[in-house]
């Protein structure tokens, strides 16, 4: 870690100061923070595993495949078909350090989701569902994802699950017809207030619970935030056409509302043909709406305490298969962290192709452990599930000393 | 013996089918006297069907058969005419499924085409445990045999399904530890896993293929019981040691009592253990014993629905008294709907054509919102609505059929509105009424 860069990064800005010294003097400056760093989290999922090879771990081979391009950063270079990223990369906290033994889609899905190995006896709640449990309630969902993945809160209970926006605007059109049905709404909780049973029944005593959460949901700002008829042209110009970067910037969107998680798809890294054309195609949708994101936080001033995190389920086979595509490789999975003073780093080393880890190796848990930390939650607590085993939130996983 | 009592069992004794109802009550009587609960009333005819509907072909009767129904309120009548329905076969074919594999989408997995196969054997009154037996040891292929879905499923921990969903027990706990309240260790867990040793799963055209190997594995497999396969087909023989043992006629007489009654003897169903032995075991032994003769499932919905213990009001009175009387059976344990009982009573309360089973269970996902990694629900009725869901439901097109105040109310809760009713809907539009009632606490509560 670039030592010198942080310091000055510390003086220039009280979060990265306070977190140089400690949790202490950070509840000292601010008492409303959490005990971590970040107060918030998007998470930029690459569905189907993206190769490192192209984006974040390039090797210039000499046969063509897995060119680099310098960054701005000395000494760190980054794929070529991300070039707004190479301009911003004293931003990117670069991870070559996490590997796995999953190299199956829904389990390593599952994994990179939770922490844990797959085990269908014992589900784990989700990262999104682990921080919104720790957040307060304002009325709008705690955990939003955007493009299709959602993954449950296990033992924290359904109120920490997510809400999963498959699409954007039909989620609106949902949101804007009850919107509509106010008077019917206020009349259902009336005829619920009227129904009494003698009987205390938790089941209908949650489902008056959830008709409340839905009828304060309209009245909060998600609705509008899904709603990018209203967004300036500039904005719609920086993140572009492509529905990906709609997606980020309704996440921008939902964070500035106050949303504390939310997870972004972007799908078809499962590039076992043609691995250059489609990689460089997904790398050009991700590298615009990426860097805008980061403009925008910088400049609404959420950037010190919104932590991204960019990731898939496993990286790829650093030698191209006979249809010049690559296959799983579990065994490095790719990974970037942005925000606050995190950038300008890079963990973790492979060998020149790429084939090898040199050096130090975390496992998917210490990432866990480290994205929790980071986001002030308690990784030593325990936890006792709804089947009455005790347990902790990640799998003995360790943050990673340079991070946390 | 007072000459009350000596008349009611004269009763009993004179009107004694193989299996009278009367047992159940008469068990669960001594029970409610030694534990000094107060069992609730008998509850009124519209309510009975409107419950006896929900369970058994799942769904709201419509006001035809409401109608129809309470001129002679015949409940026999009515338990005989809907355990004969197709409709019957339908949803509970739509129950067992979810029990088996979940409502997920799983890859490789034709949930339709094991909801078919079901609904045959419950059409063609075949006993559950030659159901059961061919679940366990099916072959074939996912597009085409029905049962090799339920192996192809659960093929992540096979143990694991089978042990909650046959016997009732939480074997997988002992994947990871020794239970310290349990008798079941990791090794009795590896020790079942090795039944399925034999199995393979090959993709083809069609889904996937499964078949059996012949292992030459030294270590034979051993059922909880200490039973060990005599030959080489293992997995048939694993089959035939469940559906022999007495788990699994508890098993499956406390799953048929819990989808009934609102609640198990056995609560979770699938949760049986020191910790938590059956509330009535008594009723439970006594249930197990009488369907171990024949396996058959529809005997047995048919007894518990004629109970008197089935026909019960919700409870009232302080919760810990509710509580008690739910507890052992003495009121009724109401439930909400699940999403299959939702969409279709819908369909009845707005005067449209219902869904045919694949569309309800697809239009339940959506609902439910589920992904292809939810995992099976042990229990079709253990669902969580969370916001999300409820989003879904709020946001769906409503027609008012043109209909006055009352038969709405007839339509959705199966009662007449109140004087207070009308009143507090004075001025709302047929729509706003029929929104809120759809929604209400009160409809979806299958009380």
């Amino acid at each position: 870690m670039n030592h010198s860069r942080r310091d000055f990064l510390s003086a220039a800005s009280a979060f990265g100061f306070s977190h140089w010294f400690g949790a202490q003097i950070a509840s000292a400056i601010n008492r409303q923070r959490p005990s971590g760093k970040f107060k918030r989290c998007v998470v930029l999922w690459m569905e189907g595993g993206p190769s490192q090879m192209e984006t974040f771990d390039p090797k210039d081979l000499g046969d063509g495949t897995s060119k680099s391009i310098a960054t701005n950063v000395d000494g760190i270079r980054i794929g070529e078909s991300l070039p707004g990223l190479a301009r911003h990369t004293d931003k990117l906290c670069i991870l070559r350090s996490i590997g796995s033994g999953e190299g199956e889609h829904a389990r390593a899905t599952e994994l990179l989701h939770t922490g844990f190995a797959p085990l269908p006896s014992f589900p784990r709640p989700s990262f999104g569902s682990m921080v919104a449990s720790e957040r307060a309630d304002e009325g709008f969902p705690r955990y939003v994802t955007l493009g299709g993945i959602g993954f449950g809160p296990a033992f924290l209970g359904s109120q920490h699950g997510p809400f999963v926006v498959e699409d954007i605007k039909a989620a609106r059109q949902q949101l804007d017809l009850i919107g509509r049905r106010r008077r019917s709404l206020d009349l259902l909780q009336r005829m619920n207030e009227g129904y009494r049973r003698g009987d205390d029944d938790t089941a209908v005593s949650k489902r008056t619970a959830a008709v409340q959460s839905v009828r304060r949901l309209i009245d909060t700002g998600f609705t509008t935030a899904l709603d990018l008829k209203s967004v300036s042209a500039s904005d719609r110009n920086r993140y572009g056409d492509d529905p990906f970067g709609g997606r980020v910037l309704t996440a921008r969107r939902l964070l500035e509302l106050g949303v504390p998680f939310v997870e972004v798809q972007l799908g078809g890294w499962d590039t076992h043909l043609d691995n250059q054309r489609r990689t460089a195609a997904l790398c050009r949708r991700l590298d615009g709406p990426w860097v805008a994101l980061m403009d925008d936080l910088q400049a609404s001033g959420l950037w010190d305490d919104t932590l991204i995190v960019w990731m898939g389920e496993f990286g790829r086979t650093p030698t191209l298969n006979g249809r010049a595509g690559r296959d799983h490789y579990p065994s490095m999975i790719p990974v970037v962290l942005a925000g606050g003073d995190l950038g300008g780093t890079v963990i973790g080393e492979t060998n020149s192709s790429g084939t090898a880890r040199v050096g130090t190796e975390h496992s998917v848990a210490d990432l866990m452990a480290t994205m929790l930390t980071l986001l002030g939650l308690d990784i030593a607590a325990e936890y006792t599930t709804d089947f009455g085993s005790p347990t902790t939130v990640t799998d003995n996983g360790e943050p990673i000393k340079d991070l946390v | 013996m007072t000459s009350k009592a000596f008349g009611i069992v004269a009763t009993y004794l004179l009107l004694a089918s193989p299996v009278p109802a009367a047992t159940i009550d008469q068990i669960l009587a001594e029970r409610h006297r030694r534990e000094n609960v107060t069992p609730t009333e008998e509850c009124d005819d519209a309510t009975f069907l409107r419950r006896l509907s929900l369970d058994l072909i799942g769904r709201v009767p419509t006001t035809d058969e409401l109608e129809t129904f309470l001129q002679d309120s015949n409940r026999r009548a009515a338990v005989d005419r809907l355990l004969g329905s197709r409709e019957h076969a339908t949803f509970w074919s739509q129950l067992w499924t979810s029990m088996l594999i979940g409502r997920g989408q799983q890859r490789g997995v034709e949930r339709e085409v094991l909801r078919n196969w079901v609904e045959e054997q419950l059409l063609a009154k075949s006993p559950l445990n030659q159901i059961a037996f061919r679940l366990i040891s099916a072959e074939g292929v996912t597009a085409l045999d029905g049962p090799v879905n339920y192996i192809v499923a659960s093929r992540e921990d096979p143990v694991m399904r089978l042990s909650r969903t046959f016997l009732s027990v939480q074997l997988d706990c002992a994947r990871c530890h020794n239970h310290p309240h349990d008798r079941w260790t990791n090794d009795d867990y590896l020790a079942m896993q090795r039944f399925y040793r034999p199995v393979r799963f090959r993709e083809v055209s069609g889904g996937v293929a499964v078949d059996d190997a012949v292992v030459s594995d030294l270590t034979r497999p051993v059922f909880l019981t200490g039973r060990q396969p005599q030959t080489s087909a293992w997995r048939r023989e694993l089959a035939l040691m469940v559906v022999q043992s007495k788990p699994f006629s508890r098993a499956m007489v406390n799953r048929t009592w819990s989808w009934l009654m609102g609640r198990g003897m056995v609560d979770p169903v699938d949760g049986l253990s020191r910790e938590n032995p059956a509330t009535v075991p008594e009723l439970l032994e006594a249930l197990a014993a009488d369907f171990r003769d024949d396996f058959q499932l529809e005997p047995l919905i048919r007894r518990i629905c004629l109970s008197a213990a089935y026909q019960r009001q919700v409870p009232s009175g302080d919760s810990s008294q509710c509580e008690q009387q739910k507890r052992f059976f003495a009121a009724r344990s109401a439930r909400p709907m699940m999403p299959e009982q939702w969409i279709a009573s819908l369909a009845i309360v707005l005067d449209r054509p219902g869904p045919d089973a694949e569309q309800l269970a697809q239009q339940s996902r959506q609902l439910l919102g589920i992904s292809p990694q939810a995992t099976p629900a042990a229990d079709p009725y253990l669902w969580t609505e969370t916001s999300q869901t409820l989003v879904r439901q709020l946001s769906g097109p409503i027609r008012a059929p043109l209909r006055n105040l009352e038969s709405l109310y007839l339509a959705t809760l199966a009662r007449k509105p109140t004087a207070q009713e009308h009143q507090m809907l004075d001025g709302y539009s047929s729509q706003e009424t029929l929104f809120a009632l759809i929604h209400s606490n009160e409809f979806i509560l299958n009380d």
